[in-house]
């Protein structure tokens, strides 16, 4: 089967979600593109988002003897510890922005996300579900997997997972939008290879076609149709992504090759190749979601030296795959720039303790920043932390009154941005107006 | 009594009267059975050993039960929450007295020349003490800091040679290494006697072709002495002193242990040995060291099925590989508490283990490496260690990978898995090992849904406001840890590090240094005395250690039901509700009636009607909504309609089962098994041809597996390239077994997929019989219970790949049986379950 056809099969799906009453009038047409990247390990957000250069309460902040400032762009001496970064704008930043720097005008910034909880899969799966854990495992349906089933249901992938913490987790989700859940963007181009056997293209298009029929017949019959009806949309999908072209320019060499600015050798390593492969994805018109993580952060030892270098590596990742936004048409619409419809949501679990442990690292604390790049967002920086333990402090009146942003505000304001109710995934949060564009 | 009965009850219920033919929800519950007590779907023999009249199902689950399949599905449980592996980049265990760095150097005859080394190795030449055994002004080379030497090598004499360096049998390279003369060099056979071998770097000379006998060693590290004598060379160094000619560092200097016991004994096991002696080298065969390059240990890699069963190797150096043993010296731990049947608070509180060659060569040489950083001050210089290396078997030497022995007891401080070392570094700081152990085995989590956090003064977590809701639980579990250094394993003991320690009493904590701000909480410090990190949760939770914590833990009445919950949630696929509480409590209570055994836990849930009505997730073809099947004429082996027995009820609504992927492992298995028993690099081997199967690597990193060195859960839910693995692992499979089993045409019994007589262009009944067999095979029940229409539709798909080929070496019809073969393999329900 061919990608078109395919397109032609699932067309169902997309006129679906085109007659849905919209819940916004700013509701979005699905032809935009979501990239969630999860730092994990929990970041120190006194190196970039909320920078700390005093001692100050419980403040210890970076300096030489703590921390390897070689290589870092933005690293100017002051007093014991470094410069705040401003360049010219209202942001204050730490010096391991590194090339984010460059794009200060359009990202925007939420500090002092009250986490409650400094437990990394708690924190990782209230980052991204806007629920803490319920008896071990997510509660909610994470943030990639509302957008995929809302906005993704007709791409051939839509929400592809490279060690991004996806849950598939509620009844009201559309079952193509399960995620592909993978460890390397390898497993996913091998896997849709296909040798030069005893079978063929033609062969394999029957038994896909057959194996849908099963898949399907088993659906009607069973009580909980779920799993059948699942698997049944994966087999249809497989004609159009085996062999061929695709597993071809999604390979890490093409890619590496196509997208030669990731091609880093440093702290992160080879997870990197999920930014080319998540670019390809949307340029191809093929997935409306890509999520991958990039771990080393959760420094409690002597690797804090090297958290400002990591996470100026992170930033420097960001800022390549933007400039290639930047530098690409929209698939679909006429004279539009990848990047006015491509929105990107990066998170960690928690942040990390503003005082250094004997082991010259620091702990889990339960305070968060976000980054935010999107054309739905308002630049700048958004929430705040006390001065002297780095919590999170109250900036709004939400409806039970002031308290700190947290984590489902966050995410029902990204997905109120794209028209998507947030009260048909998100139990709690409100959205934050003053986020939006 | 009542829960006896129970079982009894539901193993009748799940047999049959003599005669009857098994229905497809028993043929499925079998399956299920088979995938969680055999870890794999049922082959065609026990299918039919299945389906004989007066099959006796509770022997059979019995026998399943005491086998090793059982074993492992109840220890992935508890692999799954603890998540005992870790990242690949972390923790390299690369103390300097153990790691034997790698260099080389030009010989007398011009030829390059390995040399290993210990960095800080003390040595009585000044220009050579603390580093390489030459100066670079002798051979013109530096050390690489990770990698081959840097500069122009000129020759380096032969007397200098000898007189610096010894050549030595290492324990990597001679089975023997203890003998005076050893001569049972490593060979290809050595993956067979002791499950590891050396790649070329280790094997040969840098050559690469003359065959390593012995590697040569700074003379000082060849040392053999169990004891040495303090040495302190008397010379004062400054941070200003300019480099001495030649020389990469600068001079050591006399550490304040040297200085106070110059010429006296000192322990060469100790970290103070080592820095402070002369007379402290490797040991015999190089035993208490490691090579840390080159990467030459070629060691089992990608092992979910066991380390004995890789579906890869890599070669690393020694420093790296011990990580793995870490690993797996907590699985071998779990395999033989749930393997024996012991009682399951043993993971917590017993002082036994299960240990391999190098993890004796750790314990027994290496543990103590870490110990005792600016302990010292405070007068720790050897270490307590938690594995008492006395008790480690003194017959079980490194190179032993595959030969594992248990440990009776590890020492008064051992405690299950808690102190093992691949616990103390996954979960490195206190809170996380106590978070961890509070999680896995009560069943609980640290959440503090609603709590704010306002800005506070307060040190101590248990009163401050917010943070209490946690930690007023989480401060003392954590207490238990306090004698444990933080990403480590050394033991802290009373008499160097009290709970309260006057000396280190300060009347401004802010301005504490060295080893009292290590040990001791400044927030918890003040002008009398000072209080050891971690101790303030709770100060008799200090001397009880772990095993203090084991007690509380498994004395709490969430203990039992945590172990239900987690063993059932595992069994069924699926949350336990509200409405299985009655069931749970008493599975708990049946489980403390037989010691806190798991075997007679999982006999009841398997017997229960829960688990029969996982059958229900698939459906059956009479089910609501199926569509009616056609009559088939002339179909001997496929019964009309109404002859297929009673279907299983269908539950709906929203306790209904739901039906997830096999687990990866047991696919797995099915596949090898599949393959004719081949073994994960026999498959590679065997299949590779024709471009149609890569590394198994990439497609382990897409079936679900959990990845517990980046705590990336188990995926039970299908997705695309899921399902693309499995189809071209499927593919391969089938195309191997056509050749081998059809187009070779091997005698039935040496038919692993294709055990059936094929006739050119069958027609639909003798398609139906070949048919039968792989349906068995692969969805484990006979196609004359599926729905009815499903022979035809195969069939049509045979004679639509038959009428466009042949192909290649198979013939039209070959080819055919390969498509059928691939779309069976992978089925919905070859997948599902």
């Amino acid at each position: 089967m061919r990608r078109r056809d395919a397109l032609k099969l699932l067309a169902g799906g997309a006129a679906a979600v085109a007659l849905r009453p919209t819940w916004s009038a700013a509701a979005t047409q699905p032809d935009d593109f979501f990239l969630f990247i999860h730092a994990g390990g929990g970041w120190d957000v006194t190196l970039w988002a909320d920078p700390r250069n005093q001692r100050r309460g419980l403040i210890e902040p970076a300096t030489p003897g703590n921390t390897d400032t070689g290589g870092l762009e933005h690293w100017k001496p002051a007093g014991d510890s470094f410069e705040i970064v401003t360049a010219g704008s209202s942001l204050a930043l730490g010096p391991a922005i590194g090339k984010l720097l460059d794009l200060r005008d359009r990202i925007a910034i939420i500090n002092g996300i009250a986490m409650n909880t400094v437990s990394h899969e708690d924190g990782t799966a209230y980052s991204t579900t806007g629920r803490h854990r319920s008896g071990g495992a997510a509660a909610a349906a994470s943030v990639d997997v509302v957008i995929a089933s809302e906005l993704g249901t007709a791409q051939l992938m839509p929400d592809i997972a490279v060690r991004w913490p996806s849950a598939f987790t509620g009844d009201r989700l559309d079952r193509r939008s399960a995620p592909l859940r993978v460890g390397t963007v390898d497993a996913i181009t091998k896997s849709f290879e296909r040798g030069t056997g005893p079978l063929d293209a033609a062969d394999r298009d029957a038994i896909t076609a057959l194996l849908t029929d099963e898949a399907r017949g088993l659906a009607r019959r069973a009580a909980q149709p779920d799993a059948a009806d699942r698997i049944a949309s994966q087999y249809q999908a497989l004609p159009a992504l085996v062999g061929g072209d695709f597993t071809r320019a999604f390979s890490p060499r093409q890619l590496r090759a196509a997208y030669p600015e990731f091609d880093v050798h440093g702290l992160l390593g080879d997870p990197v190749v999920a930014a080319p492969f998540a670019l390809e994805a949307f340029r191809r018109n093929i997935a409306r979601c890509v999520g991958f993580g990039l771990g080393g952060f959760d420094t409690h030892t002597a690797n804090q030296r090297q958290h400002a270098r990591r996470l100026q590596e992170l930033f420097g990742v960001i800022a390549a795959i933007v400039r290639r936004l930047d530098a690409t048409p929209h698939p679909t619409r006429h004279a539009t720039r990848l990047s006015e419809r491509t929105h990107i949501l990066v998170v960690s679990e928690f942040c990390r303790t503003p005082q250094l442990n004997p082991a010259g690292g620091r702990d889990h604390y339960p305070n968060n920043s976000a980054l935010v790049i999107s054309p739905r967002f308002r630049p700048g920086v958004h929430g705040k932390t006390d001065p002297d333990q780095l919590l999170p402090v109250g900036v709004r009146r939400f409806a039970g009154g002031v308290r700190p942003i947290a984590p489902p505000d966050l995410l029902a304001t990204f997905v109120a941005a794209f028209g998507i109710d947030p009260r048909r995934y998100l139990r709690d949060g409100e959205v934050v107006r003053e986020l939006l564009a | 009594m009542r829960a006896a009965l129970a079982v009894a009850i539901a193993v009748a219920a799940l047999s049959r009267e003599a005669g009857a033919e098994p229905a497809l929800s028993g043929y499925r519950t079998f399956r299920h059975l088979a995938i969680d007590l055999l870890g794999r779907p049922p082959t065609r023999a026990e299918l039919a050993a299945f389906a004989r009249p007066g099959f006796d199902l509770g022997a059979w689950i019995d026998a399943g039960l005491a086998g090793p399949g059982y074993a492992e599905r109840i220890r992935r449980i508890y692999a799954d929450l603890l998540k005992l592996d870790l990242p690949e980049g972390a923790n390299p265990f690369t103390p300097p007295s153990v790691v034997l760095r790698w260099t080389q150097i030009q010989g007398p005859d011009g030829r390059m020349i390995d040399l290993y080394f210990r960095d800080n190795q003390r040595r009585k030449l000044p220009a050579i003490d603390g580093q390489v055994c030459f100066t670079s002004a002798e051979t013109g080379l530096q050390a690489g800091a990770d990698g081959p030497p840097t500069g122009t090598p000129r020759p380096v004499d032969r007397a200098l040679l000898d007189e610096r360096t010894v050549v030595v049998k290492p324990w990597w390279l001679y089975a023997d290494y203890r003998d005076r003369d050893p001569h049972d060099r490593a060979g290809p056979d050595w993956i067979r006697r002791f499950g590891y071998e050396l790649a070329w770097p280790l094997f040969t000379e840098p050559d690469g072709k003359t065959p390593m006998t012995g590697v040569r060693v700074c003379r000082e590290e060849a040392q053999t002495a169990d004891t040495g004598r303090v040495y302190a060379s008397g010379r004062i160094v400054q941070k200003s002193d300019p480099l001495l000619p030649g020389r990469l560092t600068r001079l050591p200097a006399d550490t304040p242990f040297a200085r106070a016991n110059a010429g006296r004994a000192v322990s060469c096991l100790s970290p103070a040995g080592f820095e402070s002696s002369l007379d402290c080298g490797c040991g015999v065969g190089l035993e208490r060291c490691l090579p840390a390059a080159p990467a030459g240990f070629v060691q089992p890699w990608l092992v979910p099925l066991g380390v004995d069963q890789p579906f890869d190797r890599a070669a690393r150096p020694a420093a790296l590989w011990m990580r793995t043993w870490w690993s797996q010296e907590a699985i071998h731990f779990l395999d033989r508490t749930f393997g024996d049947d012991r009682d399951v608070r043993e993971l917590l509180t017993s002082p036994a283990t299960t240990i391999n060659g190098p993890l004796a060569q750790f314990y027994r040489f290496l543990s103590g490496a870490t110990c005792c950083g600016d302990g010292a001050e405070l007068g720790y210089r050897e270490a307590e260690p938690l594995f008492d290396p006395a008790a480690v078997p003194a017959n079980l030497l490194p190179y032993q990978v595959s030969t594992w022995a248990t440990v009776a007891s590890r020492g008064p401080h051992a405690a299950g898995v808690m102190t093992m070392p691949i616990f103390l570094l996954k979960y490195p700081t206190r809170r996380q090992r106590a978070h961890a152990i509070y999680s896995a085995f009560l069943c609980r989590d640290f959440v503090a849904e609603t709590a704010q956090l306002p800005p506070s003064d307060e040190p101590d977590l248990t009163r401050r406001p917010g943070c209490a809701t946690c930690h007023r639980r989480l401060e003392p579990l954590a207490a238990y840890f306090a004698r444990i250094r933080e990403s480590d394993w050394t033991y802290l003991p009373p008499a160097q590090f009290p709970v309260v320690q006057p000396r280190c009493a300060s009347g401004d904590p802010a301005r504490m240094a060295g080893a009292c701000r290590t040990f001791y909480d400044p927030a918890f410090t003040d002008a009398r005395t000072a209080e050891l990190r971690g101790a303030h949760g709770d100060p008799a939770h200090v001397e009880a250690g772990p095993r203090g914590l084991a007690a509380e833990i498994t004395a709490s009445p969430l203990f039992a039901s945590c172990v239900v919950q987690n063993v059932a949630q595992g069994l069924l696929g699926r949350a336990l509700t509200p409405d299985d509480d009655a069931w749970k409590a008493d599975l708990a209570s049946a489980l403390v009636a037989h010691g806190y055994r798991v075997r007679p836990l999982v006999r009841a849930i398997v017997t229960s009607p829960r688990y029969r009505d996982r059958a229900g997730a698939l459906p059956e073809p009479g089910a609501s909504g199926a569509p009616s099947a056609p009559a088939t004429s002339g179909a001997a082996s496929a019964p009309s309609a109404s002859s297929v027995p009673p279907g299983h009820p269908a539950i709906a609504g929203p306790g209904a089962p739901r039906a997830q992927m096999l687990p990866a492992e047991a696919m797995l298995r099915a596949y090898l098994t599949w393959f004719g028993g081949l073994t994960p690099e026999q498959v590679v081997q065997r299949a590779h041809g024709d471009d149609r199967f890569d590394a198994w690597s990439y497609y382990l990193a897409a079936l679900g597996l959990p990845d517990h060195h980046v705590d990336a859960p188990r995926v039970s839910q299908s997705n695309t390239v899921m399902v693309a693995a499995l189809g071209r692992l499927g593919e391969a499979l089938c195309a191997y077994a056509a050749e081998h089993d059809l187009h070779d045409h091997p005698p039935l019994p040496a038919r692993a997929v294709f055990a059936f007589e094929p006739v050119a262009g069958p027609t639909r009944d003798a398609f139906a019989a070949g048919f039968d067999v792989l349906h068995q095979t692969f969805l484990g029940y006979p196609a004359r219970l599926a729905p009815a229409d499903r022979v035809d539709r195969f069939h049509a798909l045979y004679r639509q790949v038959a009428a466009r080929h042949p192909r290649g070496r198979l013939t039209a019809d070959e080819t055919a049986w390969v498509a059928v073969c691939t779309a069976l393999v992978q089925h919905p329900e070859a997948e599902l379950y």
